[in-house]
């Protein structure tokens, strides 16, 4: 981990270094405003339990994001939208009277975040950028009935997770219209998947919490310029989770 | 600008080995294990055609003047000896001790003539049935509409029986869980359930041997948690369950209640956890219900034969609070209508020519036996065994809610009859799958 963050760094200190014809203008500040719709797709592994049982987090949204960009420097926006997500592979709760088994049971519910973009260093055609996103999955509950020959109950599946993903892209802009960017990924993800249960006189609660398991991804995409006012961009990550994003944006 | 493309190319790349490289191989599921000092090497055909010899080089012969020792010169620090293999083009190379075998198996299948190699990797058992003589016979474990008679030719019907190799998938039981057969004591020394004992009592004759002198109590004890997966006899419910035996009935089947109350204290005040009592009397009494509440208290799971004489469900099978009262079904989950019944059944489990630990007094000789018998006697065991797997596999369970749980998954066999709770098998046939397996939730 720590050889990792050495080169991440080195990367970083490198491109601050690339020499001379490093372009500075002074530009009077200036705030902009955009809002785009914003499509994911991903899958994460994932590692549950104190046992580390692997398991495929899959989750889309559709989320509207609003954005503020100050100078031409750094952006902030927030983030919020519809979600969709599941385990792929089972949870079996067995700290349970009759244990559940939770298989391929999506949730929906509503996502929301934030989001920083920071351009800090441009040499020629080439920019580097720092991205940071933070996104949250509200707290969902499944109510599903258990119906046993003769008894029956209910089970409540509640699932929460929130993600941290830090992106240091190098983008290259040496096309008329468009912009490809690539670059490594942090990324963390903390999750919660909580089966209760009650049938008749039977009663019981038992929770996993799952992470990511990989650190370490790549990111890699492209932005296109549709006009004076749009903005389409398509992203791709890898290892960490892989993940297929498309923000369509409307720049005032 | 090509020069450009080619440094965004670069950190790109450089990006991807740095996120692929996270610190631990890329291994998506935990090492196998395989045979510590082998390898196992494929050839071509078109490589084994050149080579000379070759048909000299039969199975288990040493290759050590074969045209491939040649290719193996290289490796003579972690290979030790390479024979040819049963299978035509395979070739075993021993390795040296200590040989990193997975990574020699990489190196090998770059070399020319080898398609490939791999440890020789072990498989398991993936089947939870158990190997036991006449667990063939055993319809209420394993129900497949198999002869269960040899003497008679008798069948069953397929799925009329407890799921017992569904629910071994999730627990086989454990030694910490101790089922007290209180009943007429158990022959020790039987070859399926000797290694299963731990110490009891005799309270017919007082003292510390409670040596079977009836065979009921061994036949019961076998049942519930006879020594599984052992190439003899029958396969328990339980196969790592305890068997404590307790004797409180004499040599002609009788007990009287006061000792089958101090056994059923006994039991519990020494580690019992699950008590079988296979033995039931007509007339109500303080002194079983007493007993048996105090077992109950104590945390106890009672599993006691309803009676089979057609009739009222006899005591302690009667005393609803503390007890299950376990009534009979036969190989096609019918009820044999000498199983007792009344509101105080609970389940029901197979007791109908079921096979167990036959041990006779009258023929010491013929020791290790088996055959089968009927009765709620012998259904009890099975819900016993049953309680002993859920303790093990739930331990945080009181007894109450594996008493609950055992009654909400058993199955309601005579659902067209008697839909429902009824008086005659209760909640219904108990079903170790949906007791021990998980209830699948999907989106419905």
């Amino acid at each position: 981990m720590k050889i990792k963050l050495f080169l991440l760094l080195f990367t970083v200190f490198t491109l601050a270094l690339f020499p001379a014809d490093q372009e500075q203008t002074t530009q009077p500040l200036k705030i902009d405003y955009t809002a785009g719709l914003n499509f994911s797709y991903n899958r994460t592994p994932v590692l549950m339990g104190d046992d580390d049982i692997e398991n495929t987090l899959i989750h889309s949204y559709l989320a509207l994001e609003i954005d503020v960009g100050v100078s031409d420097y750094f952006t902030a926006g927030v983030v919020a939208g519809y979600a969709t997500s599941q385990l792929d592979g089972p949870v079996n709760f067995i700290n349970l009277p009759l244990s559940l088994s939770v298989s391929g049971q999506s949730y929906k519910s509503m996502i929301f975040g934030a989001r920083a973009r920071s351009d800090f260093l441009s040499w020629h055609y080439f920019s580097l950028r720092a991205n940071g996103e933070i996104l949250f999955l509200k707290p969902f509950e499944k109510e599903s009935t258990i119906q046993l020959p003769i008894a029956a109950g209910i089970s409540t599946v509640k699932q929460s997770f929130s993600q941290l993903a830090l992106e240091l892209l190098v983008q290259y802009d040496g096309f008329s219209t468009f912009t490809v960017f690539a670059g490594p990924q942090l990324y963390y993800l903390k999750g919660k998947i909580t089966a209760s249960e009650i049938i008749e006189e039977l009663e019981g609660e038992e929770e996993f919490d799952y992470k990511q398991k990989k650190t370490f991804g790549f990111t890699g995409g492209v932005n296109f310029e549709l006009g004076s006012h749009f903005d389409l961009n398509v992203k791709v990550s890898l290892f960490s989770k892989t993940s297929l994003s498309i923000e369509a944006f409307y720049i005032f | 600008m090509i020069k450009k493309i080619f440094i965004f190319i670069g950190i790109a790349v450089f990006s991807l080995v740095l996120a692929a490289d996270d610190g631990a191989p890329l291994q998506l599921e935990p090492e196998q294990p395989y045979v510590p000092d082998r390898a196992v090497i494929k050839i071509s055909n078109a490589a084994v055609m050149q080579m000379e010899n070759v048909k000299t080089a039969g199975p288990g012969k040493n290759l050590k003047n074969h045209p491939l020792s040649m290719v193996m010169s290289k490796y003579t620090s972690q290979i030790k000896q390479l024979q040819a293999a049963r299978t035509q083009d395979y070739y075993i190379a021993e390795t040296i001790e200590g040989c990193d075998i997975e990574t020699l198996c990489r190196q090998l299948r770059r070399e020319p003539f080898i398609l490939d190699a791999s440890p020789d990797y072990y498989a398991v058992i993936t089947s939870t049935y158990p190997n036991d003589l006449y667990f063939q016979y055993q319809y209420a474990l394993y129900n497949t509409g198999q002869v269960y008679l040899p003497e008679t030719g008798l069948t069953g019907t397929s799925g009329s029986d407890i799921k017992a190799v569904d629910g071994w998938d999730w627990t086989r039981g454990s030694e910490s869980v101790i089922i007290a057969v209180i009943d007429s004591g158990v022959a020790l020394d039987h070859e399926d359930l000797h290694s299963k004992i731990v110490p009891g009592y005799d309270f017919v004759n007082d003292d510390n041997d409670p040596y079977d002198d009836h065979g009921h109590g061994t036949f019961a004890a076998s049942i519930a948690a006879a020594e599984t997966n052992n190439g003899v006899g029958i396969a328990g419910v339980s196969w790592h369950a305890g068997i404590m035996p307790v004797k409180v009935m004499d040599k002609d089947g009788y007990g009287s209640y006061l000792a089958i109350s101090y056994g059923m204290r006994y039991s519990v005040d020494n580690g019992a956890r699950v008590l079988n009592l296979s033995i039931g009397g007509r007339s109500p009494s303080f002194i079983l219900e007493d007993a048996s509440a105090y077992c109950h208290g104590q945390g106890a799971v009672i599993a006691v034969s309803a009676g089979n004489t057609g009739s009222a469900v006899l005591y302690p099978a009667a005393y609803d609070d503390y007890c299950l009262a376990v009534a009979a079904t036969d190989a096609n989950d019918e009820r044999p209508n000498w199983s007792n019944y009344g509101p105080q059944v609970d389940v029901a489990a197979p007791g109908y020519f079921v096979w167990g630990a036959d041990y006779s007094p009258n023929d010491p000789a013929n020791l290790n036996s088996y055959h089968w018998r009927s009765g709620t006697s012998f259904a009890a065991p099975y819900v016993a065994g049953a309680a002993a797997l859920v303790m093990a596999y739930k331990p945080f369970l009181t007894n109450d809610r594996i008493m609950a749980l055992i009654k909400y998954t058993a199955d309601d066999v005579n659902a067209s009859e008697h839909p429902g709770i009824d008086d005659y098998l209760g909640y219904g046939r108990i079903n170790l799958q949906t007791l021990l397996g998980p209830y699948e939730l999907n989106d419905e």
